[in-house]
């Protein structure tokens, strides 16, 4: 049976393709158009799809979308009508973009496709989530926690899953938290409240939080009521984000934090200004953190499972993936590799095969490798044509160079088998460099990445030795898998991996076990016999505002217009000239380490 | 492969699902358990707006009829 799951139209549009229950291909239309975080119908992501599994249009057996229009635009008229008539000026143009396109996704599937409207169906957004994360990790019983700004109705849904091999799948829902209610819309209220980009730079203030402290965490209690039913209610005089689409903050919400941030100014720590931002991020993170680990508490003592599957956009947050591990009461917190929105084209189409097709359940590859794969000869097509210098390797050799250009204070563009699925970089697209200094990081934030100064950078760990460097909880090398969890650094290792430790003594770290990546591995390992310390920063492969590369000749393009100095994919590696100058950095970290 | 569907093919197709797909908002609006029936024609008059836009970008030649409704 081939169901493709596609996700569209808000942010992060996506297509994944399940056949006879397992997934075979899954992309976001952003890696081939190009346009980050590309909200467009993914036409893109659904030819590669169906091209990877050599299947046309018509043998598709069903096409799902990742939720359900007609709810969403019941919400919608629902919410506007309500805020009559502070809404009068939203209301023409949510309905121009919902009538427009929106809530006809039916026959615009089938318009593009050309499948029958009886082969187009709809599961619940929330259903996708839990689907993405229940049904994409290795345990047949769990509780699951869905959590983001806002699906049709639903901000938050808790239930519980269960499958059995070979057998049926249930996906039980109890309780729902509904719109305007949502932790992900107060997170996101901040985000704009601190001049970043809504539903794409919640990341940053997560980043920013490690610079503040949690002073206003009285002030943001008064935005967040908690209900004798364990759930929350937001207090909607403070928000504007129900009424208007202009402003997700109302003037008394400016009354109690202070002037919000100019997005055109850059934050100065070193300012009293700059501190207030950088606490107010702390203290949203903190009533955010506190209040899924009570939700999620409440649901262990009800379900009395050892294992949580958490969804939704707000699984991305690691700081809060940590706090729910420790103190929640679930042994394994599972976090899939695209818990946002993309990753609801895979629960879309697993949903569908395994509740709506009652098909028997099916153990999935435990890794995040879906998309389109690298040939290094056609990077050495590109880079000979260009008149640089191309060698290709046979993996042994190749590791060991690779592991000598880092050992060396070289920055390696990182390119191997199937592009990742979903918004971190697991090792298949990534820029790799020496986790040493405070140097290494400005010098990627500077020259590479072009991005704000306290973002931090993530570590890559084998996992046999992740437990010496960082403070791993038990459970937690199952989050950092897929860089869901952010745990200590331990402390005195701290001086010596200075380019992944984040201003709080913390890391995002990836914990790599061999089956998953094992080029990745054997490279750490080889990193590890020069330098004596297996670690490596592993940052996305792309510059700021562009989405992570996919093919050759995306990564070989931004090779040229940034300061990385070594380019692999597959078998070969490319090195610009003048980076076979730089000064040897390995004899310095020896010294350090003896 | 994909086929590729010229624009007015494509609008038309959108066209004739949409009947469907306010059938079931109507539906669901009318069994909804908040009591919500009274949106039911509201709902319906907004998607036949709508309906009437997507017909009016994808058949221009029918965009002055259907303007000049308002």
């Amino acid at each position: 049976m081939n169901i493709l799951g596609i996700s569209a139209h808000y942010h992060d549009s996506a297509a994944a393709l399940v056949v006879d229950g397992v997934p075979v291909c899954a992309i976001q239309e952003e890696r081939l158009s190009r346009h980050k975080g590309d909200a467009a119908f993914p036409l893109l992501a659904i030819e590669s799809c169906l091209q990877h599994a050599g299947i046309e249009p018509d043998e598709l057996d069903a096409v799902v979308f990742y939720e359900r229009p007609m709810l969403k635009f019941d919400r919608i008229l629902t919410c506007a009508l309500r805020a009559f008539p502070r809404s009068w000026r939203a209301f023409p143009k949510a309905m121009k973009n919902s009538l427009g396109e929106k809530v006809w996704m039916r026959g615009i599937i089938s318009s593009h496709l050309g499948v029958p409207g009886r082969k187009v169906l709809f599961t619940e957004h929330h259903q996708s989530h839990a689907a993405a994360a229940f049904l994409t990790a290795p345990t047949c019983r769990a509780a699951i926690m869905t959590a983001d700004a806002v699906g049709e109705w639903t901000t938050l849904s808790v239930g519980e899953g269960e499958r059995v091999a070979n057998g049926p799948t249930t996906i039980r829902r109890f309780r729902e938290i509904r719109f305007p209610h949502s932790l992900g819309m107060l997170y996101s209220t901040f985000t704009a409240y601190l001049g970043f980009k809504v539903n794409e730079d919640e990341y940053k203030v997560m980043g920013l939080a490690g610079y503040g402290q949690p002073t206003l965490v009285e002030q943001v209690r008064k935005l967040i009521r908690r209900t004798p039913d364990g759930a929350f209610t937001l207090d909607l005089n403070y928000f504007e984000f129900h009424t208007t689409a202009e402003r997700s903050y109302s003037s008394r919400f400016i009354e109690l934090f202070g002037p919000p941030r100019n997005p055109y100014e850059p934050i100065d720590l070193d300012t009293a200004e700059g501190q207030r931002f950088a606490d107010c991020a702390a203290s949203v993170q903190r009533v955010l953190e506190e209040t899924l680990v009570e939700v999620a508490r409440a649901l262990h003592q009800e379900t009395d499972l050892p294992d949580l599957c958490f969804g939704g956009g707000l699984a991305l947050n690691g700081v809060a993936n940590a706090r729910i591990l420790a103190e929640s009461g679930f042994e394994r917190v599972f976090v899939p590799p695209a818990p946002g929105d993309a990753g609801c084209a895979i629960g879309a189409a697993l949903y569908c095969d395994r509740i709506h097709f009652g098909n028997p359940d099916r153990d999935l590859p435990d890794h995040p490798f879906w998309g389109p794969s690298v040939d290094g000869s056609e990077l050495a097509r590109l880079a000979r044509e260009d008149g640089h210098f191309a060698a290709e390797f046979q993996d042994g050799t190749l590791i060991n160079q690779i592991a000598d250009d880092l050992a060396a204070g070289r920055i390696v563009g990182w390119m191997e088998g199937a592009l990742e699925f979903g918004p971190r970089a697991l090792g298949h697209r990534s820029i790799l460099a020496a986790p040493h200094t405070i140097e290494m990081r400005d010098r990627l934030n500077r020259e590479i990445k072009y991005r704000e100064p306290f973002r931090p950078f993530a570590p890559v760990v084998p996992i046999e030795v992740a437990a010496r460097y960082f403070d791993i909880p038990p459970g937690g090398t199952r989050l950092a898998r897929f860089m869901s969890g952010v745990f200590p650094v331990r402390r005195e290792w701290r001086s010596r991996l200075q380019a992944i430790t984040h201003v709080d003594g913390t890391a995002r770290v990836q914990v790599l076990e061999p089956a998953m990546s094992p080029r990745l591995h054997t490279l750490l390992v080889a990193y590890g016999q020069r330098t004596a310390i297996p670690v490596l920063l592993n940052t996305s492969f792309n510059l700021a505002g562009e989405p992570i590369v996919n093919r050759e000749v995306e990564g070989y393009s931004t090779f040229l217009r940034c300061k990385i100095d070594v380019l692999v994919a597959g078998g070969t590696r490319v090195m610009k000239r003048t980076s076979a100058m730089a000064k040897t950095q390995l004899d310095k970290i020896k010294e350090e380490v003896a | 492969m994909i086929k590729t569907r010229g624009r007015t093919r494509r609008g038309l197709i959108v066209f004739g699902s949409t009947f469907g797909s306010m059938a079931q908002l109507a539906r669901g609006l009318w069994q909804s358990d908040s009591d919500k029936r009274w949106l039911t024609p509201l709902a319906v008059f907004l998607c036949i707006t709508g309906l009437l836009l997507t017909l009016a970008t994808a058949v221009e030649a029918l965009a002055p009829f259907i303007y000049s409704i308002w």
